[in-house]
């Protein structure tokens, strides 16, 4: 390819209103909404925050096939035990690809939940776990966790869709619970096209946050966490 | 430049006029896709050859998707998707003989 005197460098020099000048809104938005009762149902604190945070663990399992053609290379992902797992998808027989959603009884691949905790860390995307998991349990310092709850459907409002994840949390501890962090944990199971053969991931991490202001759940109280996942808000 | 979403793109399922892929008169060559990442940005890009002997003008660009979904019987059904959708705010004209390389970046973010 000929390229004429002076402009050698184009594919290096972005031009200057491809930056983001503050005038285009973001066509992808996640942001939490966190409601607190006490021990009467009443609600005592709704906190809201921007969500910034995919894991190395959700890039990985959203690239594209192409990227893994072009490399011929895997991917590595971690589960909240700290083991790994390559990951190398392909179209052709004989490579592993992420198995449906679905509840069938061979673990397949699911939403576990959204999980609390009473720590933080520094640099979101390379977490793999939450730094201080608050335990499932009536315990001291614990948080009976319930069932995750996906909306039944994307809703849709003009250009915007969005749909969430929640999942509510009671305090039956004795004590006020504080939540510091929140994740978002995934089953992920591996089925080869060419054989029944499996490869269980485990549980992956794939959305973390530090919240901006720590969140103190009252003794006989619950809190709800919402995710909302939005396009063209 | 500046990229403009279009009035319902949400219900789009394609182009509004797709420039085939080819060395015909107002097609373009498609190269290879392109796609890395950093962080917790996805970068698709692809590189277009004008290879006619005509100006080809790009106002459109989109990124087209598709799922495999494999069944434990062996059988398949594969779903295209338009995953993105832009305009763009000033038509890309790519002269003859000329190129042109379009990047679409997915940023998770916010």
């Amino acid at each position: 390819m000929m390229v004429s005197k002076g402009i050698e460098n184009t594919d290096f020099v972005m031009p200057k209103d491809a930056y983001d000048i503050g005038k285009d809104m973001p066509t992808f938005n996640a942001y939490l909404t966190i409601i607190v009762r006490d021990s009467e149902g009443k609600i005592v604190k709704v906190h809201r925050q921007r969500s910034h945070s995919p894991t190395f663990n959700f890039i990985s399992l959203f690239l594209p096939l192409q990227y893994f053609i072009n490399c011929n290379c895997g991917v590595s992902v971690e589960n909240t035990g700290g083991s790994t797992n390559g990951f190398i998808p392909c179209a052709s027989s004989g490579c592993g690809n992420i198995s449906y959603p679905n509840t069938a009884t061979n673990a397949p691949t699911y939403l576990v939940m959204i999980q609390v905790g009473s720590g933080s860390q520094s640099n979101p995307y390379s977490a793999y776990k939450l730094a201080s998991p608050i335990a499932n349990g009536s315990g001291s310092g614990q948080l009976v966790y319930g069932t995750p709850s996906v909306s039944p459907s994307i809703y849709v409002s003009g250009n915007s869709a969005y749909f969430t994840i929640s999942q509510t949390f009671n305090n039956s501890s004795g004590g006020t619970v504080t939540i510091t962090e929140v994740g978002i944990i995934t089953q992920v199971q591996i089925t080869y096209s060419n054989s029944t053969n499996t490869v269980n991931f485990g549980q992956l991490l794939v959305w973390y946050d530090v919240l901006s202001s720590s969140i103190s759940v009252p003794n006989g109280g619950s809190v709800t966490i919402y995710y909302t996942f939005t396009v063209n808000p | 430049m500046a990229l403009v979403l279009r009035p319902s793109v949400l219900s789009l399922t394609s182009l509004a006029a797709p420039i085939l892929n080819g060395t015909g008169a107002g097609e373009l060559s498609y190269g290879t896709l392109s796609v890395s990442y950093a962080g917790a940005m996805i970068f698709v890009s692809v590189t277009v050859y004008n290879l006619t002997s005509s100006t080809i003008t790009v106002t459109e660009i989109g990124l087209q998707g598709t799922v495999i979904i494999q069944y434990s019987s062996g059988n398949k059904s594969t779903y295209n998707f338009l995953l993105s959708y832009d305009t763009f705010s000033t038509a890309v004209s790519v002269p003859a003989s000329g190129m042109a390389v379009f990047q679409i970046t997915l940023s998770f973010t916010g």
